[in-house]
């Protein structure tokens, strides 16, 4: 069997919010003319609108130094643009106050075949976690703050980034709206949507080549991994962690507590075939390398800026963009932030039963998790057991919960 | 609440510090001057255009403010701006007997609002943006009407909160959400207080949207009533097409009729507190059965969804609304004509649950008018059945004791209803007297003084073959 992605390819598909000086996000009109603008100064860039959130999108391309050089181009113009209407760039996982998450999906490509792409996607169900730790960059999130790190991955990024199912290479077919998701019905690529919205373009382009060189590696090492019912519930756990604690997280991994930056520590080594590939070694991975070095994600630097604006989310929004004019802003940060510990993890089963009230339904505690349907279930039936809910039927017959108190 | 951007004029004073990790900071002290609202859909009033202050701020370095760098003010330095010296308006229910209207600003927005007041409660209308109902708080000063102040539909609309009008074909989100409506002269008598609103709409043309806002000594809520009024298009100038044939393009002569469709509405945000929050619920009978939502808050804040079937009840037979907490019993009530409402909605996934009640579309000519009523009435306890609701409203006391309404609405044949009372020393009865609301519909009511000492309080009522009861704590 021959290479599944032939040639290696990246992308991205990269979301950004364009904020009046007000701190409001522009208009969607506004965002359209902005990419008109744009894609008349960049023929070969393919920006565009995303509702009123500008989305860039470079193309496909065969290397990592190409896709900065690019990016970088891209920057510079619609920075530029931007200034002389006044408005300003705020690159985030989400508008403090606004509504809809912003993310960051990185395209691996080249793939035609539907079943290694549906092989490589649940190779990928252990990665997608520590990558969202990874790219935590969502604290604060509708006004509300303290919770997670990246709320927009709690929430599911509005059911755009769903946890991901283990899916059957026969029998599965297209759908969207994953943490990774096989494209190949209607492009070329697999997707990784998990990522919130970056703040750095040097950032984002290490992070394609770190999903790119992990993805590489999965198609080339990982396509026949058996996964256990408890294995996938560790990594959904996981995904609830990377969350809540970033790069402080705890993963549980191969029956042991395992911290996350020692895990991704790993996957920069495995990363590097692919990446080699793509003509970008571990070396350059320079910011990435520091933060897994330091327990820091873009997340614990707005939450430093946040605490200084008294947790108004307005306040905070308009000193995070003045912020954001430096291109560089994280990796400044990066340099002056101290080490953070890891954390002792919470339990996942609490924070379900702390969401039980009186008469919660059934979804909403689905909603509050990234378990499956039957794990939710299982965890359910064991708080009953337990005397610690009461189980219900509404007038339509669907269930709800009832604390014991 | 009110938000204002402000430039920065000079950096007064500046400390450096490192905190305990490590981080530079700097501390300013900042003169300001006020460039406008920091939402842009809110006006500002314009005298605060260009008003400077002095603030304090911190920032992280290398990223310290510049001098003409633009920052956003919270809400409590907003208002030491907007309102530096005016005192709090008192908020507080009357004595027994009085109505009271006071002006002031009690959300520190720079704008006025009018606070009428009885025994019984405390209303907070704001004429500034959409005369809407913003408060309505009981004696022991806990509101009814929640603000979440919500950002709903990229800036365009915000979720103000309290009760606010909604003239559909004005468009979506519309205009009176956040405008201003003009002040008529208040009416204030032993009785009554009440004061008009009205806003003439720039969509649809000509049409005029007109609230009255009164409240009773002895009645536990307040009433309004929507005049919605229609000029007529534009007569056109003499050779210019009249534009009123029958649309076809070739003109046979018949003039099409000038009127306007008005569907009116209300949306709001009722308050949902207490530990814990899912003992929030709304009563409304529908379809000919008592339907009960329960509030219930999302896990991470409000989901984007379309309202969907089944947030929505019809049938409204009756003509009210419950929403309850059934911890404290804490209830207010929302009436509206029987069979006038046509749809109300209940999202129960927003932070706060938003409720809206729409009525059927009406036409009307040019030169016409059509009227609304609604009624909100707050109480110490309710129930509710799919035909009637009862409710018992604790007022201030006073020497003569303390006031008791007993209000029941129903729509069953009910004549002179008595309710008895069960007291901590006694039995006593009070017969129901009806009131008509126009728009509303009918109540029939009782304020009953009696001693502090004869409280908890048992009041039972019968309407048709059922039999509702309340308890009442003093």
């Amino acid at each position: 069997m021959g290479r599944i992605f032939e040639p290696l390819t990246v992308g991205y598909d990269w979301e950004m919010a364009i904020l009046k000086a007000s701190g409001e996000n522009v208009t969607e009109n506004d965002v359209e003319l902005l990419s008109d603008d744009l894609r008349r100064k960049l023929p070969w860039a393919a920006p565009g609108t995303d509702l009123e959130l500008i989305e860039s999108r470079i193309g496909a391309v065969e290397s990592i130094p190409e896709l900065l050089r690019k990016s970088e181009r891209f920057e510079r113009e619609l920075r530029a643009l931007i200034k002389k209407k006044n408005w300003y760039l705020l690159r985030s996982g989400a508008r403090p106050f606004e509504r809809e998450p912003v993310g960051a999906h990185i395209h691996v490509g080249t793939i035609g075949e539907w079943a290694g792409a549906i092989r490589i996607q649940n190779a990928m169900v252990p990665y997608a976690a520590p990558l969202a730790a990874l790219m935590a960059n969502s604290p604060v999130y509708r006004g509300r703050a303290g919770e997670y790190k990246s709320y927009r991955v709690a929430s599911n990024a509005e059911w755009c980034s769903a946890p991901q199912p283990l899916l059957s290479p026969m029998f599965s077919r297209a759908e969207w709206g994953r943490d990774v998701d096989v494209k190949t019905a209607w492009g070329a690529t697999v997707e990784l949507r998990i990522g919130d919205g970056v703040s750095s373009t040097r950032l984002m382009c290490e992070l394609v080549a770190l999903a790119a060189g992990v993805m590489y590696h999965a198609s080339e090492h990982e396509l026949d991994r058996e996964m256990a019912e408890e294995d996938y519930r560790a990594m959904m756990v996981n995904r609830w962690r990377a969350t809540k604690y970033g790069l402080q997280a705890v993963f549980r991994w191969n029956g042991e507590e395992l911290p996350v930056r020692t895990l991704l520590t790993r996957m920069v080594d495995m990363a590097q075939d692919g990446m080699a590939l793509l003509d970008f070694g571990k070396s350059d991975l320079r910011i990435i390398r520091s933060m897994i070095a330091k327990g820091q994600t873009q997340a614990d630097f707005q939450l430093a800026v946040f605490a200084k604006e008294k947790g108004d989310a307005h306040r905070f929004t308009r000193a995070l963009a003045n912020i954001q004019r430096d291109p560089s802003a994280f990796e400044k940060y990066l340099r002056r932030a101290p080490v953070l510990p890891d954390v002792a993890p919470a339990s996942h089963e609490d924070e379900l039963l702390s969401r039980i009230e009186v008469e919660t339904p059934h979804t909403h505690l689905f909603r509050a998790t990234p378990l499956s349907p039957a794990q939710l279930d299982m965890v359910l039936a064991g708080f009953a057991r337990d005397g610690l809910i009461l189980e219900g039927r509404d007038s339509r017959g669907l269930r709800n919960y009832t604390r014991v108190r | 609440m009110q938000r204002l951007l402000v430039k920065v004029l000079k950096k007064m004073q500046e400390t450096r510090y490192r905190d305990r990790n490590g981080l530079e900071f700097v501390k300013y002290r900042l003169r300001v001057k006020v460039e406008g609202s920091a939402i842009g859909a809110l006006s500002v009033p314009k005298a605060v255009i260009g008003k400077e202050t002095t603030i304090g701020r911190e920032a992280m370095l290398p990223w310290g403010i510049k001098t003409r760098d633009l920052i956003v003010l919270d809400p409590v330095e907003s208002a030491r701006v907007l309102q530096p010296r005016k005192p709090a308006v008192d908020l507080g229910c009357t004595g027994p007997g009085r109505v009271e209207l006071r002006s002031g600003d009690p959300d520190r927005d720079g704008y006025d609002e009018d606070v009428l007041a009885n025994q019984f409660l405390a209303a907070v209308i704001q004429p500034q943006r959409g005369a809407r109902l913003l408060s309505l708080k009981d004696c022991s000063g806990h509101d009814r009407f929640a603000s979440p102040f919500e950002y709903i539909m990229a800036g365009k609309y915000i979720l103000l909160g309290g009760a606010e009008p909604v003239l559909f074909e004005s468009g979506s989100p519309g205009e009176i959400w956040k405008s201003e409506f003009d002040r008529g002269e208040p009416s204030v008598s032993d009785a009554a207080v009440e004061i008009d609103y009205s806003r003439r709409l720039k969509e649809p043309k000509g049409v005029t949207i007109r609230k009255n806002v009164r409240v009773s000594s002895g009645f536990p809520g307040t009433i309004e009533h929507y005049t919605v009024s229609y000029a007529g298009k534009k007569e056109p100038a003499e050779g210019e097409t009249s534009g009123q044939d029958s649309g076809d393009g070739v003109g046979d002569g018949k003039k099409k009729e000038d009127r306007a469709n008005v569907t009116f509405g209300v949306r709001m945000s009722t308050r949902s507190d207490g530990d814990p929050v899912s003992l929030n619920v709304f009563e409304l009978p529908a379809g000919g059965e008592l339907v009960r939502v329960r509030y219930h808050r999302p896990p991470y804040g409000r989901r984007w969804r379309w309202r969907d079937w089944r947030d929505e009840h019809f049938g409204l037979k009756p003509g009210f609304l419950v929403a309850r907490n059934e911890g404290d019993g804490r209830a207010m009530a929302v009436l509206f004509a029987p069979g006038s409402g046509c749809l109300v909605a209940v999202r129960s996934d927003y932070p706060g649950p938003e409720v809206m009640i729409r009525h059927a579309p009406r036409k009307v000519k040019k030169g016409g008018r059509t009227r609304f009523g609604l009624a909100f009435l707050i109480g110490n306890d309710a129930v509710s059945t799919s035909a009637s609701m009862f409710m018992g409203s604790v007022g201030r006391g006073g020497r003569g004791g303390v006031p008791v309404a007993l209000t029941l609405r129903t729509a069953r044949r009910v004549d002179a209803p008595r309710v008895a009372v069960r007291t901590a020393t006694g039995r006593r009865s009070a017969t129901l007297t009806a009131v008509d609301i126009p728009g509303a519909g009918r109540v029939h009511t009782k304020t009953i003084m009696l001693p502090r000492a004869a409280f908890p309080l048992d009041c039972t009522v019968r309407a048709g073959n059922e039999t509702l009861s309340v308890r009442l704590e003093a």
